[in-house]
């Protein structure tokens, strides 16, 4: 007599292991054309809009991943420590091209190959947990009609990158822990070390995933009765990349700059500006957990939507009471590690996300929250899959979440920039960046060569994909000494200088401050030498006199 | 359809008709000659602004004083287009004609033939407002304004001597008395004759709340002085004179409040004795307040017709309180008809709503000579006063402007009666004071803490913020007076005047009565609000209500008085549009001006309020432990089920079966 499923069936529904499929997932190639489609579509929509460089970082990811084969001083160095390397050298082949860097369509292309690749993620995610044909559908559903996320994909933020690599990353994970066979060290580190080691050269939030992905590895190795020498070494081969990948950072540092840490404390660390915010009194989630959590749900619910958060969080209630803790659980709680760190990154005062919660209120970072995405759909997914496994109320789960959806989208797309905090950002960076940009668009239309001296880290001059000059043009900070030379004695260096007219009565931070402006605005030598050939609220465009002029 | 019947108010009267068995309530009670009041030779300020669009005549009706002759007119001419000459005129005679500048202040003799008229019409227009000449109209719309306007009187004004007639058409003052530390309905009702006449006189006319036994302002001509009395018995008004001043007493016990509430309503003027028994205020015929309204609502004057070659434009201002309570979408329906188009001729209507275009028609040859035109204003465009602009732009079928007596003519006629407006309920994007007074749907609670300043200061302050809230509101405000504890821990939106610091902390007020500092990226004239004392009014929203907020930080007696007084006034004195924003302060050095909360870095009170947020956290947490807690017990019955049925299969079988029970 054999034991049937039947007879063992509990009074629940128990945490059983899905069906174990090999390493191919049917699928995968239409849902990375789809994601990809969804993608090109969200591209062309922003692109045609002129939104898909509203957010000022977007500009500067552009420029900072143009100068490394294209500026005064090429070379890794100018990859900084603002911020992780990643996305920056990912950049690099689509914006090779002038047209694609200046047009932004280069970052367009990268995020919808990561868009592309998180879809697949996810796909491989649901079939290894064993989701129904539906609560598959859902997931995609979930992800691929974010409004938020598709205008992220379109610009050239680090979220894409990032989510491509965490879903990857946990989608190695799942593989390996639902895997027919037991896996060696070398498949684990590569199918889901590597996808960790993008991760955390992408953002800090994939250093919590690589601690949070060690741990369900020693779980899943513990729990199989495989003994802790060999959870230490899997967990061990897991961790291998994206340690690699953290040391290599902390050489980078310490290489270029002499401190290993030079991003954490550095003078264009988060910290440093933190640190201005904290003094302006408006770092106000620091410490403050109930602050803190309120800027979060305000942003998932702005971000992700009212009723797919509610969804959301009714799928969590049903996989915590359906599967405990069980692998398969564990595996979507990897996808929410970025909720936690980003919750977590708010206490201790490192994050700052404002919104419609916090204090003071407005529209900033709300793109952060659009890592929460993959969990979200993975728990909505769940709860289709909770409700289609035995093959009934298929049609009413996917018309519920459908209608769930197109509501939700609907009530966004009436009022964009009103109702989501990431394109009410982007919104306002468009009116705030107008006559910068305006001046851009002089610069490049008038420019007849030479050197343009211009300080790019001080207020709205991020714009070198606006103007659109190759980045050999520039002398800004990153050409490091002649910048300072220039400053001195512009007149041997460049033939333009594009600058504030008024130095800013308040910049962020110190390094806010126009230093072009600072040296010469009341240069009387410079006036001499240079005449202002357009100008624009309180920026000025000069030109170099020709002798006799 | 929905209704709406708050706060329209009829005034049923039973009048007293003088006569013997109501002699009493007849006479003065000042010893002053009954018959004259007022000074010689006042001038007097009429109360509206007078537009005319180019090629339109605009006028207004002033009523002469009894007892008064208008000799002088002054005012301030302000024309768009100084090329042109502009002529004001007193009852169709032109008195005074522009000097070409695009401002002056002119004064003109009223001619003596009409200076024995009860009315003047002073009208203002363009010389060339017959249009005879002008083929098409400017593209742009050219107006012509008068402002400033002031009548000067000579002889001595005869004091009203019944209640109908009390209220002049025009006045620079109006006093309401109430008794010291008034009792509730006292209160109540001097809150609701404040509100009265501030809807019956625009904000031209200074309306004050005073005690009984202060001195009362230097009399001007038009002035008057209400008084509110507890008394017995049901609400009655009776007309005398205290010096120079015609006061109207409100007495009663029963229904001051409504008597006090009927001083705005137009059947007043039929009380034609000298007192009025059983004033009330008719809840059941309240004012229709329709979610659908006509255009006739809306539309100053019977008509709408945009005609002529060009451009021309009309304009129509919709607030959101003409419908009772906040909206989300306002819908335009527009009926109407055009006349005929020649075969090349080009006619097209625009519709802008706050300066953005919403909808646009052409016209043509083949057009039905009727048309419809559905559209909405969304809801990110909408403000708390609507400006809506129907724009006719036509050229002829010469295509010239030139005149041409072959053109035939151009118009289009909106049909106020089929067209209609039509607001959907919900709260909108407004924020802050924009969000007043149509949030308040009709009632106003008023709730005040008379703290160290005392109630009748506070009252003071009281009537000085209903004023503009009333003026800018469509319809009539119920003011009610309720405890500030019930107002602060109840639902209901409203006013709290003289709140204290811990009622700012428990209403989750965005500016709290403790140390505030100003963002140091703020123009300097902000600044001064960083560690200094201040008074500020604030509008915000807690929970599902939206609450205006009166209070202070470290200003104590006088100080705090002298601040409130100077924010109050300065409010009274503007209209509630020019509020902006959520807080309005003032400070000990500075005019009170305008902030945003945002601003303001946040206060350790504020953001410790929001510590208790973390239960959510905590309880999120807590719910998931016990879910797991339960699947732990099922998966625990689960494995002993297992472990059942296998030791039965091994008793059957006399052999063992390995599981794995483990998810």
């Amino acid at each position: 007599m054999t034991l049937t499923q039947d007879a063992v069936a509990p009074a629940a529904p128990a945490a059983a292991e899905p069906a174990r499929p090999g390493r191919r997932v049917p699928g995968t190639l239409i849902v990375f054309g789809l994601g990809l489609t969804v993608g090109a579509m969200a591209s062309f929509v922003s692109v045609y809009a002129g939104r898909n460089m509203d957010i000022g970082d977007s500009m500067a990811h552009l420029t900072i991943a143009r100068r490394i084969f294209d500026s005064r001083t090429p070379g890794l160095q100018q990859l900084g420590t603002v911020w992780l390397p990643l996305p920056h050298l990912l950049l690099m082949p689509f914006i090779a091209n002038l047209w694609l860097f200046s047009t932004g369509v280069g970052a367009c292309i990268l995020g919808s190959l990561c868009l592309g690749v998180a879809a697949v993620a996810l796909h491989r995610i649901t079939a290894r947990l064993g989701f129904t044909p539906a609560a598959r559908t859902v997931v995609q559903a979930v992800l691929l009609t974010n409004v938020s996320l598709l205008y992220v994909v379109t610009t050239a933020l680090t979220e894409p990158v990032l989510i491509a690599a965490l879903t990857s990353c946990i989608a190695g994970l799942a593989g390996w822990a639902f895997s027919a066979r037991r896996l060696s060290g070398g498949e684990l580190a590569v199918f889901a070390g590597l996808p960790a080691a993008a991760a955390v050269l992408s953002r800090y939030e994939g250093w919590a995933l690589m601690a949070s992905g060690t741990i369900f590895v020693l779980f899943v190795v513990i729990r199989r009765g495989d003994g802790w020498r060999r959870a230490v070494r899997l967990g061990a081969a897991f961790a291998a990349p994206p340690g690699i990948a953290t040391a290599w950072w902390l050489a980078y540092n310490f290489a270029w700059y002499r401190n290993p840490i030079e991003f954490m404390n550095g003078p264009y660390s988060s910290a440093a500006y933190n640190q201005v915010l904290i003094e302006q009194g408006q770092l106000t989630t620091k410490g403050n957990l109930g602050l803190s959590f309120g800027v979060f749900v305000q942003g998932v619910t702005d971000t992700v939507g009212v009723v797919p958060a509610l969804l959301a969080l009714f799928g969590l209630a049903v996989m915590t009471l359906w599967w405990g803790i069980s692998n398969r659980a564990l595996v979507i709680w990897l996808a929410g590690t970025s909720s936690a760190f980003m919750l977590l990154s708010l206490v201790i005062g490192q994050n700052v996300i404002i919104n419609d919660a916090s204090l003071p209120q407005g529209a900033y970072n709300n793109r952060y929250v659009t890592l929460v995405i993959p969990w979200v759909a993975l728990l909505i997914g769940l709860l289709v899959h909770a409700a289609t496994r035995n093959g009934r109320f298929v049609v009413a789960s996917v018309a519920a979440v459908a209608v769930a959806l197109v509501g939700q989208v609907s009530w966004w797309g009436t009022d964009l920039n009103g109702r989501l905090p990431v394109l009410a950002e982007a919104h306002h960076n468009h009116v705030n960046y107008a006559h910068a940009k305006e001046a851009a668009r002089w610069l490049h239309a008038h420019y007849d060569g030479g050197g343009v001296l211009m300080d790019e880290t001080s207020d709205r001059l991020a714009i070198a994909p606006e103007i659109g000059l190759p980045g050999r043009a520039y002398v800004n900070r990153a050409a490091g000494a002649e910048f300072n030379q220039a400053l001195r004695n512009p007149a041997d260096h460049v033939a333009w200088v594009f600058m504030h007219t008024r130095q800013l009565p308040n910049p962020a931070t110190e390094d806010g401050i126009d230093k072009v402006t600072k040296a010469l605005a009341t240069n009387a030598r410079f006036h001499r030498q240079y005449r202002l050939v357009y100008s624009v609220d309180d920026l000025g465009i000069y030109k170099k006199r020709q002798v006799g002029t | 359809m929905r209704t709406r019947s708050t706060m329209t108010l009829v005034a049923t009267m039973v009048v007293a008709l003088a006569g013997p068995a109501h002699a009493a309530d007849d006479e003065p009670t000042s010893d002053a000659p009954a018959a004259t009041a007022g000074a010689t030779a006042n001038a007097v300020r009429v109360n509206s602004e007078v537009r005319a669009l180019r090629g339109v005549e605009s006028t207004i009706d002033v009523a002469v004083p009894a007892g008064l002759d208008p000799v002088r007119l002054n005012g301030t001419l302000r024309i768009d287009e100084p090329r042109l000459d502009a002529e004001v005129s007193v009852n169709g005679i032109v008195v005074h004609t522009s000097d070409g500048k695009r401002t002056e202040k002119f004064t003109a003799t009223v001619p003596a033939s009409e200076r024995t008229e009860d009315v003047l019409t002073i009208g203002v227009r363009y010389r060339d407002f017959d249009g005879q000449n002008v083929a098409c109209r400017l593209l742009q719309p050219t107006f012509a304004s008068l402002t400033n306007l002031a009548v000067t009187y000579r002889g001595t004004e005869k004091a009203p001597t019944s209640v109908g007639a009390f209220f002049p058409q025009q006045s620079p003052q109006i006093v309401v008395q109430v008794p010291r530390n008034a009792d509730r309905s006292v209160a109540e009702a001097g809150l609701n004759a404040v509100a009265a006449l501030s809807r019956r006189y625009p904000n031209t006319t200074t309306i004050q709340v005073r005690p009984q036994d202060a001195k009362l302002p230097a009399f001007r001509t038009g002035a008057r002085l209400v008084r509110i009395e507890a008394g017995s018995g049901p609400a009655r008004a009776s007309v005398s004179r205290t010096g120079r001043w015609p006061v109207l007493t409100v007495s009663g016990k029963s229904g001051l409040s409504d008597a006090a509430a009927a001083l705005a309503d137009p059947a007043l003027a039929l009380v034609s004795g000298r007192t009025a028994q059983k004033l009330t205020f008719s809840s059941t015929a309240r004012e229709d307040r329709r979610l659908r309204r006509p255009l006739s609502d809306v539309v100053v004057g019977d008509r709408l017709t945009l005609t002529g070659y060009g451009t021309t434009t009309s304009y129509l201002q919709i607030p959101q309180d003409l419908f009772g309570e906040s909206i989300s979408r306002l819908g335009l329906h527009l009926v109407g008809t055009h006349t005929a188009v020649a075969r090349r001729g080009q006619v097209q209507l625009d519709v802008l709503a706050n300066d953005l275009l919403i909808d646009s028609v052409s016209f043509d040859a083949d057009s039905k000579p009727q048309f419809t035109l559905n559209t909405h204003i969304p809801s990110a465009a909408l403000r708390g006063t609507n400006a809506l602009v129907l724009r006719m732009s036509a050229v002829p079928a010469s295509g010239s402007c030139a005149t041409d007596l072959s053109q035939l003519p151009v118009e289009v006629h909106v049909d106020l009666a089929d067209s209609s407006v039509r607001g959907r309920p919900g709260p909108g994007e407004l924020t802050g004071f924009t969000r007043f007074p149509q949030t308040l749907k009709g009632v106003l609670p008023v709730a005040i803490r008379a703290g160290q300043a005392g109630f009748d200061a506070e009252l003071r302050r009281a009537a000085a913020l209903v004023v503009p809230l009333q003026r800018a509101a469509a319809g009539p405000l119920a003011v009610k007076l309720v405890k500030p504890d019930d107002f602060v821990s109840g639902s209901e939106s409203g006013l709290l005047v003289g709140g204290s610091r811990a009622d700012a902390d428990r209403l989750d007020a965005p500016l709290r009565l403790a140390p505030a500092q100003v963002m140091t990226y703020l123009d300097a004239r902000f600044q001064v609000l960083t560690n200094q004392p201040f008074v500020a009014l604030e509008a915000f929203h807690q929970g599902e209500r939206d609450v205006l907020f009166l209070g202070g930080w470290k200003v104590d007696g006088a100080g705090y008085g002298t601040l409130a007084n100077r924010l109050t006034s300065t409010v009274e004195r503007n209209t509630w549009e020019t509020l902006s924003d959520d807080v309005f302060v003032a400070t000990g050095s500075d005019k009170p001006f305008s902030l945003n909360s945002n601003a303001v870095i946040p206060q350790p009170e504020r953001i410790d309020g929001k510590r208790a947020f973390a239960k959510w956290f905590v309880g999120g947490v807590a719910v998931l432990l016990v879910l797991l807690g339960i699947n732990a017990l099922w998966t625990r019955r689960r494995k002993r089920k297992i472990g059942r049925l296998i030791d039965a299969q091994e008793d059957a079988h006399g052999s063992g079966r390995e599981s794995d029970p483990s998810p």
